[in-house]
Parts: C-alpha cells; sequence; structure tokens
C-alpha cells in the first residue's frame, strides 16, 4: 500500500489481517493445474506459454497457469470457475453535496461477464474508478482476489488489468514499448508475452509503429493487451464499445467471451448501450443516479420482468384480440398489424387461447414468443429515461 | 518490486519526446550564437596588447565610480570589477582570457539562473500534468506499483535529465568554444573566491585554482539550482495537471527573480525567495550578490528548503488526490 493512502474511510472490514489467505485462494479446485504443486507449476511455465501460442482460441487455461507469483505460491487462476474474483460492498461517493454512487455492491466470479449499464452520468465511471483505487470511497470496500484495494493495493492490483475511460496509452511510443512500459510495472515481468498478446488482439504486424498512427479500434486493442500483460483474473473495461465500428464492436466482443469463457478471467464490462451488454455478459446490474436499480443473470432479468409477450399470426386481427384480452396477464391484447396480435398471454394458457381463437372462427397460423429487450427493462426500471 | 525498471520508463518518456530533442538544438543553437557573436567582436575589434586595454578600463570604471552619477547597485558591480582587473593586472593575468575551456565555464556562470532553469523547467512542469493530459496517469496508478513509487521514479528520471542537460551543456560550450578559442587551456589558473565587503574589495579570500577544478565547481552548483527549480516545476505539475499553467507559472517566478534585485535591491526579504538565490556559480566567482548579505551556504540552505518543501507538498497532494481526470 502507498504511504499515505491509509487514512481509509472503509466502513466494516473487521480486524483481518492483510496477510490472511484471500477466501478465493483457499477454496478446493477443480482445476487439474492447481493439482499439481506450486514450484513444479511455476517450472512449467515456460511450457505452458509456448503451448499457448497455438492456442490463441482455444479452451485451456494455460495463459493464465502460466504466470508466476512466487510471493503466494497459489494462484486465483487456479480456483473454481465460481469463486469470487471482485466484491465491491456498499460503494459510496460524494463529489460535495451530490452523491454520485450510492451504496453499489456487487460480486463478479471467475469466467463470468458482468455488465454495467446505465446513461451516461449514471456514475458507471466513478464506481470503476473506485474499483481500481483511482477514488476512494467515502464508505464501502473493494475487494479483488480477496484483497482490500486499500490495505493491500498493489497485491489486489496485480490481479486486474483495467481500461478506464477510452484506451490511453502513449503516442510517442510504439505499440511494443507501450507494452514494455507497463510490463516492467508488473512484478514478474510481462515482457515474455508481449508476443502472444501481440497476436492475440491482431496487433503483431503493427507492434513497432509508433501508437499515435493507430487506429481507434486498434488502440482499444492495444489497450487490451495491455491490461493482459499481467495475465490477470479480473478485467475492467469501461465503455470498451465506444467508438469502435461493427466490426471493431463484434471482434472486442469475441474477444471477451473468449478470455471469460475459454481462459477463466472474469470480465467487468461497462457500458450504456443495451446491445452490447446484452450480447456478452452473463450477469447486468442497471444503474442510474448512482443506485443499482436491478442486477440479475440476462435471462432472468429478461424473463423476471414479465414483458414476454406472444405475437399471434391470426386473422382477422380485431377479432383475435377482443378473444384474447382476457387471458393476458394485464392489458388487452394489442394489434400490431394486419395480422399480428401481442398478448401477454402466460405459457399455461396458450393451448385454451387458441381453442377460444378457433372457436370464434379465427384463423391463427403461428404463435412466436417476443422477448423483451433489456431497453425495455430499461426504460421500465428507469422510469422513461432514455439511455 | 524493482525501482530501476520504473525510473527507466520514465527515462524512455522523457528522452521520447519532442522537447528533449528541442532543450538539446536550444544548447546547440544558443552557444553557437554565442560563440559566433564573440569571433564577430574580436574579428572587428581586434585585441591589442592586453595590458593596455585592461588599463584603459580600470581609469574608464574609476571615472564612473567617483562621476558619483551611478545608482547603487552598479555601483558595486563597478567597484567589484576593477578590484577583479586590477587585481589580474597586479598579477600578470588577462582578465578578459578566452579559450574554449574558459568559455565553458562562463557558460555555467550564464545559464545557472535562466537557461538551465529552463529546462528544467521543460522536463518537469510535463512530468506529471502530461499523464494527466493524456490520460495515461490511469493506467499508471492502476498498476500493482504504489503511488509513492510511481512519484519517486518520476522525481529520479528529472534528476537524470537535468544532469544530462547540465552535463551536455558544459560539453556543447566546450565543443562550441573550442571551435572558436582553442580547446587547451583546462589546467590554466583561474582568480575566484573576490568578495565585496561593505565599500572595499577583500581579497584575502581570493585563491588560484587550475580552471577544470573551477569549471567542475561551477557547474556543479549550476546543477544545483536546475534541480531546484526542477523540484519545483515538479510540485507545479503535480498540483496544477496542466503543463501549460505549470510553465507559466515557473517561468513568471524566473522573470521575477531577474527583475526583483534590479528594482527593488533594498527589499531584503527576497534573499528567501528561491529565484534570487539561483546564481550559485556567480556567488563562486565572487562577483557581489543579488541582495547584500547573501552568501553561498545561505543560498545554498534557501535553496535546499525549497525543493524539500516542494517534494514533500508534491508527495503529498499526490498520494491523496482522486484521479478524476
Amino acid at each position: 500500500m502507498p504511504a499515505g493512502r491509509d487514512a481509509s474511510g472503509v466502513t466494516g472490514g473487521g480486524g483481518e489481517a492483510p496477510s490472511d489467505p484471500p477466501e478465493v485462494l483457499r477454496t478446493a479446485s477443480q482445476n487439474p493445474a492447481a493439482k499439481t504443486a506450486p514450484a513444479a507449476r511455476a517450472s512449467a511455465a515456460g511450457t505452458c506459454q509456448s503451448q499457448n501460442l497455438e492456442s490463441r482460441i482455444g479452451p485451456d487455461d494455460t495463459f493464465t497457469a502460466a504466470r508466476g507469483t512466487p510471493d503466494l505460491g497459489l494462484e486465483t487462476s487456479d480456483v473454481t470457475s465460481n469463486s469470487i474474483v471482485l466484491s465491491a460492498e456498499g460503494l459510496t461517493k460524494r463529489f460535495g453535496k451530490r452523491e454520485v454512487v450510492s451504496n453499489v455492491s456487487f460480486e463478479i466470479s471467475s469466467g463470468e461477464v458482468f455488465g454495467f449499464l446505465g446513461p451516461n452520468g449514471a456514475g458507471k465511471t466513478t464506481t470503476i474508478r473506485m474499483l481500481v483505487g483511482l477514488a476512494r470511497p467515502d464508505s464501502g470496500r473493494v475487494r479483488i482476489a480477496g484483497y482490500d484495494i486499500e490495505r493491500d493495493f498493489a497485491k489486489a492490483m496485480s490481479r486486474v488489468g483495467c481500461i478506464v475511460e477510452s484506451t490511453d496509452l502513449y503516442p510517442y511510443l510504439t505499440g511494443r514499448e507501450n507494452l514494455l512500459h507497463f510490463a516492467r510495472m508488473l512484478p514478474d515481468g510481462g515482457e515474455t508475452r508481449i508476443p502472444e498478446l501481440a497476436r492475440l488482439v491482431a496487433l503483431d504486424e503493427r507492434l513497432d509503429d509508433r501508437v499515435a498512427t493507430y487506429s481507434l479500434g486498434m488502440r482499444q486493442r492495444l489497450g487490451i493487451a495491455q491490461a493482459l500483460l499481467g495475465a490477470p483474473d479480473l478485467l475492467i473495461l469501461d465503455e470498451p464499445a465506444n467508438g469502435l465500428d461493427p466490426a471493431g464492436i463484434r471482434e472486442i466482443r469475441q474477444l471477451i467471451r473468449h478470455l471469460a469463457s475459454d481462459r477463466g478471467i472474469a470480465v467487468f464490462v461497462s457500458s450504456h448501450l443495451l446491445s452490447e451488454v446484452e450480447h456478452t455478459c452473463d450477469r447486468v446490474a442497471i444503474i442510474h443516479r448512482g443506485r443499482t436499480l436491478a442486477m440479475g443473470p440476462v435471462r432472468e432479468l429478461l424473463e423476471s420482468r414479465g414483458a414476454e409477450r406472444l405475437m399471434f399470426r391470426a386473422r382477422p386481427a380485431q377479432r383475435a384480440a377482443e378473444v384474447l384480452t382476457p387471458f393476458g396477464r394485464d392489458g388487452a391484447a394489442r394489434v400490431e398489424g394486419e395480422e399480428s396480435v401481442s398478448s401477454d398471454v402466460p405459457r399455461e394458457r396458450v393451448p385454451e387461447a387458441l381453442a377460444a381463437l378457433a372457436a370464434a372462427g379465427v384463423l391463427v397460423f403461428g404463435v412466436e414468443r417476443q422477448a423483451s429487450t433489456l431497453e425495455e427493462i430499461f426504460l421500465e426500471v428507469t422510469g422513461g429515461e432514455t439511455v | 518490486m524493482k525501482f530501476i525498471p520504473l525510473v527507466e520508463n520514465e527515462i524512455l518518456k522523457l528522452l521520447k519526446r519532442r522537447r528533449f530533442r528541442v532543450a538539446l538544438l536550444i544548447l546547440v543553437a544558443l552557444n553557437g550564437l554565442i560563440v559566433f557573436a564573440q569571433t564577430q567582436t574580436r574579428d572587428r575589434h581586434p585585441r591589442r596588447d592586453w595590458r593596455v586595454e585592461a588599463q584603459e578600463r580600470v581609469a574608464r570604471m574609476q571615472n564612473w565610480e567617483r562621476s558619483g552619477r551611478l545608482p547603487q547597485t552598479q555601483l558595486k558591480w563597478v567597484r567589484y570589477e576593477i578590484a577583479r582587473v586590477q587585481y589580474h593586472l597586479d598579477r600578470n593575468m588577462d582578465p578578459e582570457a578566452i579559450s574554449g575551456p574558459l568559455f565553458a565555464r562562463a557558460f555555467a556562470n550564464a545559464s545557472s539562473y535562466l537557461l538551465l532553469p529552463l529546462l528544467a523547467i521543460l522536463f518537469a512542469a510535463d512530468i506529471v500534468s502530461s499523464e494527466f493530459a493524456q490520460g495515461t496517469i490511469k493506467l499508471l496508478l492502476t498498476r500493482p506499483v504504489g503511488r509513492a513509487r510511481v512519484l519517486s521514479s518520476k522525481f529520479a528520471a528529472l534528476g537524470v535529465a537535468i544532469t544530462l542537460t547540465v552535463v551536455l551543456g558544459g560539453f556543447v560550450a566546450y565543443l562550441f568554444g573550442g571551435l572558436a578559442f582553442g580547446y587547451r587551456g583546462w589546467g590554466a589558473p583561474v582568480l575566484t573566491g573576490f568578495r565585496l565587503s561593505g565599500e572595499a574589495v577583500d581579497f584575502s579570500t581570493v585563491r588560484a585554482l587550475p580552471l577544470w577544478e573551477d569549471a567542475l565547481l561551477a557547474f556543479g552548483l549550476a546543477w544545483f539550482a536546475a534541480l531546484t527549480v526542477g523540484a519545483i516545476a515538479f510540485l507545479t505539475s503535480v498540483v496544477l495537471r496542466s503543463t501549460a499553467a505549470a510553465m507559466g507559472t515557473m517561468l513568471a517566478a524566473l522573470i521575477a527573480g531577474t527583475i526583483l534585485p534590479r528594482v527593488a535591491p533594498t527589499w531584503e526579504a527576497q534573499r528567501y525567495l528561491f529565484v534570487t538565490n539561483l546564481p550559485l556559480p556567480d556567488y563562486y566567482s565572487g562577483s557581489p550578490p543579488p541582495i547584500s548579505g547573501m552568501t553561498l551556504p545561505f543560498s545554498v540552505v534557501v535553496l535546499t528548503v525549497w525543493a524539500l518543501a516542494a517534494a514533500a507538498v508534491a508527495y503529498g497532494v499526490f498520494l491523496r488526490r482522486d484521479v478524476l481526470a
């Protein structure tokens, strides 16, 4: 911990000694790599890396296992896929009298992509700044891989790679020099990972060009390579899709999924783009005016909001709507087109509804499920404010 | 976590940027210009017998002194200069001798209160603020390295850059001066240590040093002055987080330092300002201090206090402040 940062405004925390092995590390491991002794693994690190060159998009864990943290002898990358990598408890930040972030709490497990969704100015970036120690929370605390970031800043940060608000690297240095620069700031020297990471983000050809000549997408990818230098357990990406073209967005999306699914990295993604979060994340939290309004797995959130509607392809539509209205949970069935009627008929009453339609002489050509989008949920929870 | 790689990073960032090359260019251009100007004067006014010239000069200055029209500040310079030239004459030494090594020695004096501090400011003013401007501060401070270490590495790199500048400045001055006036003469004796006490000049402390030793001391003092200015500029860079603002502040301070002793020589409190204390090599060669009563140890202490205080405040601010850039 850097001097002068110990006057923490952290609530809770108890009397736990900083040197306690974090909870996460003690968890029994199902990862085969964890069964070998730490020393043996460390010596195998070299081979792991060379294998990894071929496994750019492959389901293996060698990438994370390749890291050697000799001071610990244990590695969080070896823990089971549902161990908690990041936990934020009751984060609150005030600027003057204004509370920008109010009591925000969440946890992220390894291998999980967590979406942090909210309109601009909702407190996303402030929250991220607190997660990575750039800003000190007025109350609440952050733990990364079990380390409190106020007390064990260096240990906590050695597990994290991040991009906070746009990828800013040194424009007057080359891509390689930038990566070397940040590798030198790591305890175990990430220099050896540079060629591999450059390939992973498809920058190996341009690595010796100055960053000033890079396109925005290339800078973003270089930023991600930088974030991965320390073989982190947690990746924090603030608006990774900002300013990218559709192809770039898809690339980033695939990369995020790959890192989470195949390498077991926990990824925190903030965004104001619903579609972005919906397609990449396992779980989302919706933040608005500094408060979390909803949080849960994307699918659950989509389903639980009751917004699931059915689209009946039937003729005549007007008559179908009349028949369907009593079956709906709430509200009348709506005529959406010449032979389209939407209604929120619950699943168990669909056969009944179809029978009624047939009895009423309505021709039914099909029934489709209309999944609600996060957009609708968002509008619902924020009370109609646009994203 | 090793410290050297961090310093390596910071030096790399300093050297890779245009401003370091600009600083080098300034050193080369300025030295070249001065040497060129001096050769021009020399060619236009070829020297006669240096002894006759020096005697004439003493006589001229004595006239000024007697005329009573000189303001107090200039009077002390005239007295000092008369004493210095006369002292050289008495020992059969040319007071205006010029050679490559002497030119380099003169560079130390001339650059200590403006040029070297200026270059120190050029490096220091953006060493922290540029990270804020580029947004790279967010990466720098989210790596597993404490903020104090990050700042220390920047301090160390600044020290290296300033040292390099002083050394290169001396080297360029010698190179250019030598081109015009010859490269030999490092062993020639230099008279130093004249001291003005009240009305009279005190000769008891005058010593003859070999030029190389004298030059080394002068450059050492110029280096120390530049480091102090660097530390203070570093502070403004941390606090203001804007290179332009930091540069402006420091330049204003430097200019104030060159003007104040001239327009308000009787304002005694200015001896505690860092800018008044910068011409350390001047002291050493014995020219009268900017404000009477100031001595070399006094100035060194004042500068040290300023540098340490600036560093302490810079650390205090940098370690505590939230990064919202």
